[in-house]
């Protein structure tokens, strides 16, 4: 599914060179579910934007469903996120101004379909995550969990074959937290969808099939 | 995808109250001054009414001459004598009228004493000009070359003096002479400077036929055509005749002969060209005056651009998180670029629907103070077309830079809000 090989990226500033990842190499299969945890500033999140195509190494590559994305121009990129990832952050990231349908359809509006059948996907992916009753609500009128939740839906609904969460439970109390490991484990399970998730919960690393620990922007095995 | 990006621009509009104000008010003012300023120009150039078969029209209004050493020179309108042996005699008119500049006179009725404008006309004048006879019809040709003393009056002027009733064959005193009204005319605005009057009579009526030796002043002319294409050839025919064919003339009360004169036939628009430019050749600088129209609105427009860059460059911290979801579920750069841009453009359409409204406001104020006599300055759709096309332009040039800015944030730096 995703192949990393010898991975480095560094943080230049002004004077200070920054390592934030060192030599990681890392395969997730198909249908995987992992979690990687690691202490604050370890590198967690560098490694999940880089798998996410969101930042690139300054060395090493990086293969997605065997396509090597290492040259791939910002464009491609772009459309490889689209078509092929999905996103759930910690805090949510929810479009405030826009109503549940309408965050939920945000990744299908770069792609060429037409309007009504993006209503569809989206509804359908609401459903998954049981709230097609909020889906003309705003953000602000939902707790929380409901917001994950959405943004887990806004995730999928463009049936993305890799899941990126980064601490998706970190904003929630222990009883969402559950529903939204709840919700991630039915798509791994029932829909065979790859996930990488960055957690600092023991408790939800051991629900996952394999737990990658980072340290010092390097693996521990 | 459209409508997602009008909504979230509305909903930013909502959000971000003051800013919207702020690049509203520079917009919705610096839009009112064009579409008042588009009106003005576009009635001038496009009159509605007397003067509404301009396409076929040629106007000359302006004369300047040089004795032979090119020492000494004068300018003005033209005089009868000149109009009369240069203008008249062009081969190429189908018509040919000449008339005086507009006077004050004071008109009598039974006591009552109305100031109104007078013009000395020839009876093809009304043929050439479209002129909306409410009573009566213009005077005709045997009027004319009898020197009847007949008269038409605008509307205003019959109001004054015979309020609600018919005017036809009443007889009013100006110029210590009686004329009998044949006919009652819609008024005219000032913008239609060939037509403009309160009161027009046969030039055989005046008092003294000493204006057949004015060389300059106090007259124009007005050529008719029936094609459009023709236009052009006259008018250089008549530079032509000019420059060849001028023979020089005296000036009365002096010793200076002019040997040289420039003048043309001119149309609307080159006729503002020259009095703008202050041209004194045969060059009217139509393309000079095309050039400072379109500086002066890019100028104009520059400033509540400027200001809009730099409020929305601005704001690209608030809106990075937003920037940083988008790009995650796939964004292109183009994609926000658009993005941005059509709520820029949203933005300035709503300035230039709101200036729209003020503008006629303004223009009934301009009316209602009669600063331009008889004026009926109404918006057109060609005016909207041009206010919608310059804020689409607008929204675009203050739009592009944040947008382009916005669209090359990092995503990661965007998702953190620290941009």
């Amino acid at each position: 599914m995703i192949k990393l090989n010898n991975v480095n990226k560094t943080y230049f500033t002004d004077k200070i060179e920054t390592i934030a990842l060192h030599n990681i190499s890392l395969e997730v299969e198909t249908g995987e579910f992992v979690s990687i945890m690691g202490p604050s500033g370890c590198g967690k999140s560098t490694l999940l934007n880089i798998i996410g195509l969101l930042d690139k190494p300054n060395e090493g590559s990086i293969t997605l469903e065997q396509e090597n994305v290492e040259q791939y121009k910002e464009k491609q990129l772009a459309k490889i996120r689209n078509e092929k990832i999905g996103f759930i952050f910690q805090g949510f990231h929810l479009i405030p101004e826009l109503r549940v349908i309408d965050n939920v359809e945000l990744p299908l509006l770069y792609r060429k379909i037409s309007s009504k059948k993006r209503r569809e996907l989206a509804l359908e992916a609401l459903e998954k995550v049981g709230l097609s009753a909020r889906s003309h609500h705003f953000p602000s009128q939902l707790s929380g969990g409901q917001q994950q939740r959405v943004a887990i839906a806004r995730a999928i609904t463009g049936k993305p074959s890799l899941l990126l969460a980064d601490e998706p439970t970190g904003n929630l109390d222990s009883h969402m937290g559950d529903e939204i490991m709840q919700i991630l484990e039915d798509l791994n399970k029932n829909e065979n969808t790859t996930i990488i998730m960055v957690t600092h919960d023991d408790d939800e690393a051991k629900r996952t099939d394999r737990l990658i620990r980072v340290f010092d922007g390097q693996l521990i095995h | 995808m459209f409508k997602n990006y009008l909504i979230i621009a509305l909903k930013v509009f909502q959000k971000r109250k003051f800013f919207t104000f702020i690049n509203l008010f520079g917009i919705v003012l610096t839009m009112s001054v064009l579409v008042v300023g588009l009106t003005l120009l576009e009635n001038y150039i496009y009159p509605g009414h007397a003067e509404k078969n301009h396409d076929n029209m040629l106007s000359v209004s302006y004369l300047r001459a040089l004795n032979k050493e090119r020492t000494q020179s004068s300018s003005s309108d033209p005089g009868y004598y000149f109009l009369n042996k240069y203008v008249k005699p062009l081969k190429s008119a189908d018509k040919v009228s000449i008339f005086s500049s507009p006077r004050m006179v004071s008109v009598y009725l039974d006591g009552q004493q109305v100031k109104s404008r007078m013009r000395l006309t020839d009876a093809d004048y009304f043929s050439i000009l479209d002129f909306n006879f409410k009573q009566g019809s213009a005077y005709q040709q045997d009027d004319f070359e009898q020197g009847r003393s007949v008269a038409v009056i605008n509307q205003h002027t019959k109001s004054l003096l015979f309020n609600d009733g018919n005017a036809i064959g009443e007889k009013i005193k100006f110029d210590e002479k009686v004329f009998t009204v044949v006919g009652v005319v819609d008024n005219v605005s000032l913008l239609e400077q060939d037509a403009y009057s309160d009161i027009w009579v046969p030039y055989t009526t005046a008092p003294s036929s000493s204006y057949k030796t004015d060389f300059m002043g106090g007259w124009g002319a007005l050529i008719y055509v029936d094609s459009e294409d023709k236009r052009q050839f006259i008018q250089s025919e008549y530079i032509n005749a000019l420059k060849n064919h001028f023979e020089p003339y005296a000036s009365t009360g002096s010793d200076t002969v002019y040997a040289t004169v420039y003048s043309t036939a001119d149309t609307k628009f080159s006729r503002l060209a020259r009095d703008i430019n202050n041209s004194r050749t045969f060059d009217t600088g139509d393309d000079q005056l095309l050039l400072m129209l379109g500086l002066i609105a890019i100028a104009f427009m520059l400033l509540p651009s400027i200001n809009m860059i730099n409020l929305n460059v601005s704001r690209i911290l608030e809106r990075s998180t937003e920037i940083g979801v988008r790009k995650s579920f796939g964004a292109s750069s183009g994609h926000l670029v658009i993005q941005f841009l059509i709520e820029n453009i949203l933005l300035t359409l709503i300035g230039a629907a709101v200036s729209l409204i003020i503008s006629i406001g303004i223009l009934e104020y301009i009316e209602y103070l009669g600063l331009i006599p008889y004026a009926e300055l109404s918006i057109n759709t060609s005016v909207v077309v041009i206010t919608l096309v310059l804020s689409i332009f607008f929204g675009t040039l203050s739009g592009i830079y944040p947008a382009y800015r916005m669209s090359k944030l990092n995503p990661v730096i965007a998702l953190k809000g620290a941009a």
